[in-house]
């Protein structure tokens, strides 16, 4: 028994090296205090780690130290002479060392090394991702060790071949510090049990069609109150639904486009491709997806949206199939996950649960959210054509996408004097046609042409507006991230209305406002007035 | 859905990978690990120095005292090695073929000392800052005032660590 | 006396120079802030400052490190040489007379003091730092480069003095020039050094014995004398001339100042009365009448104003003097019913007196001029006799003489009316 307990400890302590050396280059500093890596990018290289799909990203890394150090031989320059690792301080070191190595091509996007063979691209946008694992390499095996795998590679002409070796090296290297210190994963048994009853209430459906709106509440329903398994929040069963959907569909996605066929159950003896796993992983990551994304781009300083926003608009699964397989189940997460959580909040305050109050069909509450939401967009919709305004004061070319994108039905073809221009001929069409020039000189008349109109209307909603961001257009780095933000904002706006439009719109709540206020009451009344009884006994 | 499914063993794998990224993704807190990113700043540098909890957890930690050593020795300037002298002699010059390392007891204060770095070629690349210690043991850091010509002098407290690391015969100093 | 308070002159106010000490020679010189172990960045132009061949401290003190600490940061320019020099200058010799000496200004290889910038603010910057501490200026003294725009005479009291070389600055604070090396651009001179090399210990070792022996009595006249305190330099060398050897460095010293009196007839003294009809008439201006001043008036009219000048082609003299009205004549009732200091002006000076009691008959002017190449500060009791007694007297002989002795020509003239 002491021996297990040792064993355990033990192996405790591997895993223990291994977090600590995951969180030691998460919490890399950059110059100025704040973080040398992104999250996004930290989490990607635990990814890799952890689905040991270290395989290509170490060819590329390798590919990539030869080209840093194509000066001197020395390759910490390029990684660690830039402050934050990111795709842009990666280009401007490039281009600072572009013409010093005949076999290192710069580019616009990344770097082509010329290695005799195929040749190797890298983008910009990889680089961080690389960094990262380059840290992560010298934090495990130790910079001594990576310095002698990489010598024979850098400072040299060097052929694909010998780029490999050095790959290899380093893949041998971390795959013996993985052995010893990444623990097995633990199989998830509620995500399996869900998975059971799924299967056995498919019918003859397989895959994430299999999961219904029926399915997911009568998981629920039928496992909230037992000690079989911890199902007891419809929250909780909710997301295991929704992991699952995303899951098998990347699974189903990754395998069709690979062509390959895991040959068993057991990951870790390697029947599982790690490159599908992480592939499938990635799939989940919510960093993703389009409401992230903005926040990522934008929210600190320019408020397309603000926090209360946010907190709605997550409710919604905007990047994954979710939505339109168990559309019922969205809004029923929304409503009652919420309602669900208070009661648990009152039981633990002490609060008579029995005594909060729940959503009746008069409140018509899965319409008002739909309400809700739709009304949240709205606003960011505003915003955006706000920011069209100040965006077209600033003569920014986001300006051109960003009303191409409110107005897509407007006649563009007037600008470059070519008649009628089909949308999808858009920014480039319009910029070498000098079209763009014309585009910045329409001025704003709400009863002139549509262009003008247009700009007549941004104008009237920027002065509507009063957020963050939105009053510092004379600053050039607000502007910046105001324009940096235009794609962003646009796939929000896209997906909230797909998701409304699209998944929502067809499905008769009215039917479901009433026949869900009595399921989850009775449910919720047998979970929590139990509660309230074993409490009131214990008392 | 068959316990053989593919697609479902994929979903799962990945399902199950993705809480241990959870729990690899938690916060380390002393964990003993300097971010290769900090060593690289020091060695590099001149301005940057170590914060105190840095300096205790490379003091702590093997790995990262071999870390920097070969980071400070990759890219020095000179080299000045190891001496054959006793290791109670303390020393006040060193010298090689690129540089000479004097250290010259003030006599308006005998309480502070001169160091003066004289390069021998007076076209070679001017370090900004030293390193003196010994392998696996400490490493001291000196930021040099620019040099004058050929050389650089720092006037130091006859206390100050970097005189004492100098004066060891056993230490290895670069000046980068 | 006690060791000379040298400040640099900065942008920031004065900072203070604290010591100067020797180094190892191994060692290049430094500037050390506050006796603590920072050298300041300026350090390596101090050591070219001081480092012979380049730098001229080692060439007059024959060392070649030093440290000097200052009591704040000077952060560039040369501005802080001349300060610097003097503080070298100063450790080698006794004190100097001038206990307070601020200084601005570069020293080139020639110990030639070269322009610097920002004087203005450097002298508004002393000025604020000083607000509150007047009352020491004698014994303080300011020097700066001789510049082209006008400098002001003195800041809080204490005197402005511009030098176009060390020498001139070491004088002028009682200090003996040092040994004047030759530059090293000099070929010619060059050339004649090779040819005495062989001498130089000899030469060196007189020039040092008569610096030694002579340079800072010396010097310290010249200093008194160039800050124009001609009664401080005369008991200074009155309690010299006490001793033998005092006498004989006094008598070089006056011997060396007599190189310097004017030559008689370089002043020309021209004087004109202004008359009216009478003493009504004094105060119309416009109607005054204008005769030359001659030695007496018989006439009957009112004499209203009498305006005499003394002037000098002569550029590098300084006129001064004073004017006495004695209304019952010379001397009578000893003390003069008005004297008067004159303006300055550009070739000399200006009396104008305008009377309140009209001169009456026996009343009578002495003027008393003395020309020299100093100007005269504080206090002159020889006007007391020079203003009263006869010029043949012994008195005025004698006070005469006092100054004749430094080097100063004094010029009487009498006017009287009959």
């Amino acid at each position: 028994m002491s021996t297990a307990l040792e064993n355990l400890n033990l192996e405790e302590g591997k895993s223990e090296a291994l977090r600590a050396a995951l969180s030691c280059v998460a919490e890399a500093s950059a110059f100025d205090g704040g973080p040398r890596y992104s999250e996004k990018v930290s989490r990607e290289l635990a990814r890799i780690i952890v689905c040991r799909s270290y395989a290509k990203p170490l060819l590329e890394l390798s590919h990539l130290m030869v080209c840093a150090s194509g000066r001197n031989g020395r390759f910490e320059d390029v990684f660690w002479g830039i402050s934050r690792a990111s795709s842009g301080e990666f280009r401007r070191s490039f281009v600072a060392l572009n013409g010093l190595s005949e076999n290192v091509r710069i580019s616009a996007n990344g770097i082509y090394h010329n290695d005799g063979a195929d040749g190797f691209q890298i983008s910009y946008a990889r680089m961080p991702l690389l960094a990262a694992l380059l840290e992560f390499m010298i934090t495990t095996v130790g910079y001594p060790a990576i310095d002698d795998m990489t010598r024979p590679v850098r400072g040299q002409r060097v052929s694909s071949n010998d780029v490999l070796d050095a790959a290899r090296a380093m893949q041998r290297s971390l795959y013996g510090y993985l052995k010893d210190h990444l623990p097995p994963v633990q199989r998830q048994r509620r995500v399996r049990h869900f998975l059971t009853f799924v299967g056995s209430h498919a019918g003859n459906r397989s895959g994430a069609d299999a999961i219904t709106d029926d399915i997911v509440l009568s998981y629920w329903s039928e496992f909230a109150d037992t000690v079989e398994i911890e199902a007891r929040t419809y929250r909780g069963v909710y997301e295991t639904a929704r992991r699952l959907i995303v899951t098998l569909d990347a699974a189903a996605d990754r395998l069709a486009s690979t062509g390959a066929r895991s040959i068993g159950t057991d990951f870790e003896a390697g029947e599982i491709d790690p490159e599908d796993v992480e592939a499938v992983v990635s799939a989940l990551d919510a960093g993703e997806g389009p409401l992230q994304r903005l926040l990522e781009s934008c929210a600190d300083r320019v408020k397309y949206i603000n926090v209360n926003e946010s907190e709605i608009l997550a409710e919604l699964p905007l990047n994954d199939s979710t939505a339109r397989r168990i559309p019922i189940s969205v809004l029923r997460n929304a409503i009652y996950g919420a309602v669900q959580l208070r009661l648990s909040m009152a039981l633990r305050r002490g609060d008579d649960a029995t005594q909060q109050p729940m959503p009746t069909a008069a409140d018509r509450y899965y319409r008002a959210r739909l309400a809700t939401y739709a009304e949240v967009i709205d606003g960011t919709e505003k915003l955006a054509l706000a920011s069209l305004w100040v965006l077209h004061q600033g003569q920014r070319p986001e300006a051109v996408d960003l009303a191409l994108q409110l107005a897509p039905d407007i006649n563009w073809g007037v600008l470059s004097g070519h008649g009628d221009v089909a949308h999808e001929e858009n920014v480039i069409s319009l910029a070498a046609s000098g079209a763009m020039k014309a585009f910045f000189r329409i001025i704003p008349d709400a009863r002139g042409d549509e262009l003008s109109a247009l700009l007549a209307d941004a104008r009237k909603a920027w002065r509507q507006v009063n957020r963050a961001g939105f009053r510092e257009e004379s600053k050039a780095d607000f502007m910046d991230t105001m324009a940096a933000a235009v794609p962003d904002v646009l796939r929000l706006i896209h997906a909230v209305r797909q998701l409304l439009d699209r998944d929502m719109k067809a499905i008769d709540w009215p039917e479901h406002e009433a026949a869900d206020g009595i399921v989850f009451g009775a449910i919720l009344g047998r979970l929590y007035n139990q509660s309230q009884e074993e409490r009131e006994d214990a008392g | 859905m068959p316990a053989d499914d593919p697609i479902r063993n994929l979903a799962l794998a990945a399902i199950d990978a993705e809480r241990q990224i959870d729990a690899m993704m938690q916060p380390v807190a002393g964990s003993g690990l300097l971010a290769f990113s900090t060593l690289f700043r020091y060695a590099n540098d001149p301005g940057f120095e170590l914060s105190d909890d840095a300096a205790r957890c490379l003091a702590k930690n093997p790995a990262a005292m071999a870390d920097l050593e070969r980071l400070i020795a990759q890219s020095a300037l000179v080299h000045l090695p190891t001496l054959a002298a006793a290791a109670s002699e303390t020393l006040t010059r060193r010298e090689t073929a690129e540089a000479i390392i004097l250290m010259t007891p003030s006599r308006a204060d005998p309480g502070q000392v001169y160091l003066s770095i004289d390069l021998m070629d007076a076209e070679a690349k001017r370090p900004t800052h030293l390193f003196a210690g010994s392998s696996g043991v400490d490493w001291h850091k000196l930021v040099l005032p620019p040099f004058a010509g050929p050389r650089t002098q720092v006037l130091l407290e006859a206390g100050h660590p970097i005189l004492a690391a100098l004066g060891d015969p056993r230490s290895v100093v670069y000046l980068r | 006396m006690s060791a000379p308070l040298i400040h640099i002159l900065t942008t920031d106010g004065p900072v203070a120079i604290q010591r100067i000490s020797e180094e190892d020679p191994a060692v290049s010189s430094v500037i050390c802030l506050d006796g603590r172990a920072q050298a300041l960045p300026i350090s390596p132009a101090y050591d070219a400052f001081v480092r012979s061949p380049v730098g001229v401290i080692e060439r007059m003190t024959g060392h070649g490190a030093y440290r000097m600490d200052v009591a704040r940061r000077i952060d560039d320019g040369r501005s802080w040489q001349l300060a610097a020099f003097i503080a070298h200058a100063a450790a080698l010799q006794s004190a100097p007379t001038i206990r307070h000496i601020y200084a601005s200004g570069e020293v080139d290889s020639t110990l030639g003091v070269r322009p610097v910038g920002h004087i203005d603010t450097k002298l508004k910057a002393l000025s604020d730092a000083l607000s509150g501490q007047e009352g020491d200026a004698p014994d303080a003294i300011i020097l700066v480069p001789s510049q082209d725009t006008p400098l002001p005479e003195y800041i809080n009291g204490i005197a402005v003095r511009a030098v176009q070389t060390t020498d001139e600055a070491l004088v002028l604070i009682g200090l003996a020039a040092p040994d004047r090396h030759i530059p090293a651009d000099k070929p010619a001179r060059d050339a004649y050094l090779k040819k005495i090399t062989w001498r130089m210990p000899l030469i060196l070792t007189v020039i040092a014995a008569i610096v030694f022996w002579f340079g800072s009595d010396l010097a310290r006249w010249s200093a008194l004398m160039a800050q124009g305190r001609i009664l401080a330099l005369e008991k200074d060398m009155a309690a010299a001339d006490e001793t033998a050897i005092g006498q004989m460095r006094v008598a070089v010293y006056q011997k060396w100042r007599s190189f310097s009196k004017p030559e008689a007839g370089t002043i020309d003294i021209v004087g004109s009365l202004f008359i009216a009809d009478d003493a009504a008439g004094c105060a119309a201006a416009g109607s005054l009448q204008k005769r030359p001043l001659g030695t007496g008036f018989t006439g009957t009219e009112a004499i209203c104003k009498v305006e005499v000048r003394a002037v000098t082609a002569d550029t590098r003299l300084q006129i001064i003097g004073r004017l006495g009205y004695w209304p019952t004549g010379l001397g009578v009732g000893g003390k003069a019913g008005r004297v008067m200091r004159g303006s300055k002006e550009a070739t000399g000076r200006t009396w104008t007196l305008e009377f309140e009691n009209l001169p009456a008959q026996g009343a009578a002017l002495r003027l008393v001029v003395i020309a020299g190449t100093n100007d005269v500060r504080g206090s002159q009791p020889w006007y007391q006799d020079l203003l009263a007694t006869p010029e043949d007297s012994t008195a005025f002989k004698a006070a005469a003489a006092r100054l004749e002795h430094l080097g100063y020509r004094v010029i009487a003239r009498d006017w009287r009316r009959d």
